[in-house]
């Protein structure tokens, strides 16, 4: 056997290796690894410092970072003392026993953006945590790929949290009933005139861990609602079925907006709300290594639905690349998911992946900031470099994905990774595969008031 | 005798640039025609080949209208002028659209009756209230705080003239705008996004202007807890006195870069590039920029700093892959870092570019559309960038640009709209 014989079985060999690599998601997540915080009155950007150090795990701020740019004198301080003075909203409830929402500080506005919290857990998955500290009605968190993206609740728990449902291992929340009545009146050329009234429901869906969020496929709904006595308005299965592609409304991530348009008369009682929630049943995360990347910089593995190839992998005075594409195979649902964002093509366009219009004619000067869209949790692969201690350093997937593209039932996504530099020399890659089949849950909410169109009676 | 051969070639190369006509205006080009029994379709389309604007029946007029013939005799009157004469020869009513640039037929017997909108007529400008929306809302949520509970309605006034100079005069409304329902006025808000549907619009800028560019001005008004009967619209249209335009000329499209000056004005056409079926043209001029010029600016873009002159300000069609719907264009103002979406109908109408190319057949004024524009500008001086696109093979004679300064403080021109008897309303007592 010649040498280029050689090589080729090497290769054969070395594939065949590789493809016995991937870890099962038991043994390692990359989407929610276990963490340990043990923190007492630190501020939330801290915590998150430690979180991301631990985990790899990017957070993204803006009403901080925006707070900071307006206001240096704002920038964080680390540490805090418990015995700050308390004022403004004074102290706050939580609804989680393992997170605890400090006192207000002298800074109201940084509180509402950065409060301070005080934590104690040990090797629990990521989400949990977060998921605690968003039951402590501090900030919300909404996952893209390796980023979350930290968003103050607004109002704080003074309000009270909508009516829930929970079904297996997702609960259902009411955020939001409102009516809107038009009336369009066009004076000409041709005179016209229309009246409708909208009832919009807005809810959102919270998964026990980020891989049920992730599962989320899609809702629909139907409803029933009475007025006066005879008034009844009922819509059928299917006349209102969503598109199963979450809506962004202003309470965030993985929220649904469902509408019905409702006869002329006054309703009054939202009598039975019925939704649909579609998951994806066996969601699952297959997390991929590759190691050795100095020698082999070219490499692929295969798991169930997942295929991987890296391309090419280079280290420069500037830090680590990689270029790898992700091969998916989607379920009918989860292409009815991404077929909701693609065009024609197939090729997916997401928001943040635009560049914006250019400075001068033929050229482009920025790249517009990331705009989380309603893409599905399970879209974006995470991507790391781990070190020869374990920790890793993950890639941003928005700023990673050069391009998406849906062929058949294969959805192809291509990365260029680019990291600081940093001692690594091993490639971690975790996929969500969406899975063979769904499932549907179904949640009902019964009898609640519906907002009123009358006006207030007159002060006396 | 020796002259003889070089005074011929001379001529000769003068021959084919003395062909092409610079002509006095873009904006309303004078023009000559002869009609005896023409279609009034066909006298339009020529009208539209000889001066580049568009000149066209209203959608809701019948084949009947636009079989009407035209007798007519024009000598080098202006295009305004002429569709002047055309509308009386055939009873019709008359709109402009600057951005077109075009004017909008109607005539009478076509229609079903005279124009049904509320208007009124203010000097060289006519007034039309065209549209009243009116939303009541009512809100529970658990994310947002308190229930909300809000009623208000949304009026567009379109503001016309046929005259083009003075349709490009218009800055805005002026903020003071007055409503009176039932004899109580009413709190306006122009142009301000209604709360529900703020989350899909761009921050706007200040409001004076807005509108200006399309015509149409929207504004909110806070309604009374009981329905109206009856309106009254009262405002003022800030006008800019003087408005002069500046014809280049460039007889040769094939040179690789050529510049013009005159009139304290710089104008540099940089590329005629054919391809298949189309043209791109691109051109660049800078003239003196005026206090109106400044005011306008400053209020998009923010006032110039130290740092640099305060941003720039950029259209563009809308690409394909632009994620708003609702934007035809992709107008963006740069501040700094920071990038704010504004609406085309922001940007005063004296900046609409007028890019015209001339072939041996027609004479073809550039589509908005297929138009992009960059303008920034210095303590003294205005830049704008053109960047246009022609759908036409044909090979260019000429390329002519038309330059549109703006002088003056705006005055304010009054309009009263009203009283209006709003539709559905129930009749007082007693009629």
């Amino acid at each position: 056997m010649g040498p280029f014989g050689r090589a080729w079985l090497v290769c054969v060999l070395a594939t065949l290796a590789l493809t016995t690599l991937p870890l099962a998601a038991a043994d390692v997540s990359l989407v929610d690894p276990l963490i340990s915080v043990k923190v007492r009155d630190q501020r939330l950007s801290d915590i998150l410092k430690l979180i991301s150090a631990q985990s790899g795990m990017l957070f993204d701020n803006p009403a901080l970072a925006a707070l900071e740019k307006a206001d240096p004198e704002a920038a964080p301080v680390s540490g805090g003392s418990a015995a700050a003075p308390l004022r403004g909203r004074g102290s706050r409830r939580s609804l989680s026993p393992l997170v605890q929402v400090s006192g207000g500080s002298t800074d109201e506005a940084r509180d509402a953006v950065d409060p301070k919290l005080s934590i104690t857990i040990d090797r629990k998955p990521l989400g949990w945590l977060l998921d605690q500290i968003q039951l402590a009605r501090a900030v919300r968190f909404d996952r893209q790929g390796s980023t979350y993206t930290v968003t103050p609740i607004v109002p704080p728990a003074t309000v009270p949290a909508g009516p829930v449902i929970k079904v297996d291992d997702y609960a259902l929340r009411l955020q939001a009933l409102k009516i809107n009545r038009y009336q369009d009146i066009v004076f000409g050329p041709t005179p016209n005139q229309t009246r409708w009234d909208d009832l919009s429901i807005e809810l959102s869906v919270d998964g026990a861990s980020p891989i049920e969020d992730a599962a989320t496929a899609g809702l629909w709904s139907e409803m029933e609602a009475t007025g006066d006595e005879n008034t009844i308005a009922t819509r059928a299965p299917g006349t209102v079925r969503k598109l199963l592609q979450p809506t962004p409304v202003t309470s965030g991530g993985r929220a649904f907006v469902a509408s019905f348009v409702l006869p002329t008369a006054e309703v009054k009682t939202l009598t039975q709300l019925v939704a649909t929630l579609v998951v994806h049943e066996e969601l699952a995360e297959r997390v991929f290594t590759f190691g050795d990347l100095a020698k082999q910089p070219s490499q692929s593995a295969e798991e169930a639905g997942v295929a991987l190839a890296l391309a090419g992998y280079q280290v420069t005075a500037e830090g680590h690349r990689a270029s790898l594409t992700v091969r998916t195979r989607l379920n009918e649902a989860a292409r009815a998911q991404v077929g909701s964002l693609v065009g024609a093509t197939g090729v997916l366009t997401l928001p943040w992946a635009q560049p914006t219009p250019a400075a001068r004619f033929g050229r482009t000067s920025r790249t517009r900031p990331p705009d989380p869209g309603p893409v599905p949790g399970w879209l974006l692969p995470i991507c790391a470099l781990e070190r020869a201690d374990g920790t890793r350093l993950y890639a941003s997937s928005t700023a990673a994905v050069k391009s998406i593209v849906l062929r058949g039932e294969t959805l192809e996504t291509r990365l260029e990774l680019a990291w600081p530099p940093t001692k690594a020399n091993k490639l971690v890659v975790s996929a969500l595969d969406p899975g063979p089949k769904v499932k549907e849950l179904l949640f009902a909410f019964l009898d609640h008031g519906l907002p009123s169109l009358a006006p207030p009676p007159p002060a006396n | 005798m020796r002259r003889a051969p070089w005074l011929a070639l001379l001529l000769t190369l003068r021959l084919p640039l003395a062909a092409v006509e610079p002509p006095d205006s873009l904006l309303d080009p004078v023009i000559s025609a002869e009609w005896q029994a023409v279609p009034l379709k066909a006298v339009l389309e020529q009208i539209q080949a000889k001066a580049g604007v568009t000149v066209a029946l209203a959608a809701t007029v019948t084949e009947l209208a636009a079989a009407t013939k035209v007798t007519l005799s024009v000598k080098e009157l202006k295009t305004s002028a002429v569709v002047a004469k055309v509308a009386k020869a055939t009873q019709s009513s008359v709109l402009y659209d600057c951005l077109e640039p075009g004017y909008r037929l109607r005539p009478k017997a076509a229609a079903a009756g005279p124009d049904p909108r509320p208007s009124c007529v203010s000097g060289p400008y006519k007034f039309l209230l065209s549209r009243m929306r009116t939303s009541q809302y009512a809100a529970q949520t658990w994310h947002e705080g308190d229930p909300q509970r809000w009623r208000q309605s949304q009026f567009d006034l379109f503001v016309d003239s046929v005259d083009p100079f003075a349709a490009l005069a218009v800055v805005g409304i002026d903020p003071e705008l007055r409503l009176v329902m039932d004899g109580k006025p009413v709190a306006l808000r122009l142009g301000a996004p209604a709360p529900s549907k703020s989350a899909t619009k761009p921050v706007l800028p200040p409001l004076w202007c807005k509108g200006s560019g399309s015509g149409v001005y929207d504004f909110l008004a806070d309604l009374p807890d009981q329905t109206p009967k009856r309106l009254v619209l009262q405002g003022k249209l800030m006008v800019v006195p003087s408005i002069t335009e500046r014809v280049f000329t460039f007889e040769d499209t094939t040179l690789p870069k050529q510049t013009q000056s005159a009139h304290g004005m710089e104008v540099t056409l940089k590329r005629v590039a054919r391809k298949d079926d189309s043209m791109v043209v691109d051109l660049s001029v800078t003239r003196p920029i005026t206090p109106v010029d400044v005011k306008h600016l400053t209020m998009l873009l923010g006032a110039p700093t130290t740092a640099g002159p305060g941003g720039w300000l950029q259209m563009e069609p809308r690409r394909a892959d632009d994620p708003r719907p609702q934007y035809a264009w992709t107008p963006t103002a740069q501040l700094g870092e920071r990038s704010l979406y504004i609406d085309l109908t922001s940007l005063a109408r004296w900046f609409r570019p007028l890019v015209v190319v001339q072939t041996a057949k027609s004479w073809l004024l550039n589509d908005l559309k297929a138009t992009s524009l960059s303008i920034s500008r210095t303590a003294t001086e205005l830049t704008m960038a053109i960047h246009t696109t022609f759908a036409s093979g044909e090979e260019p004679t000429a390329v002519h640009l038309g330059v549109v300064v703006p002088q003056g403080d705006p005055s304010l021109t009054p309009f009263e709209i009203g009283p209006v008897r709003l539709p559905g309303a129930p009749d007082d007592a007693g009629g």
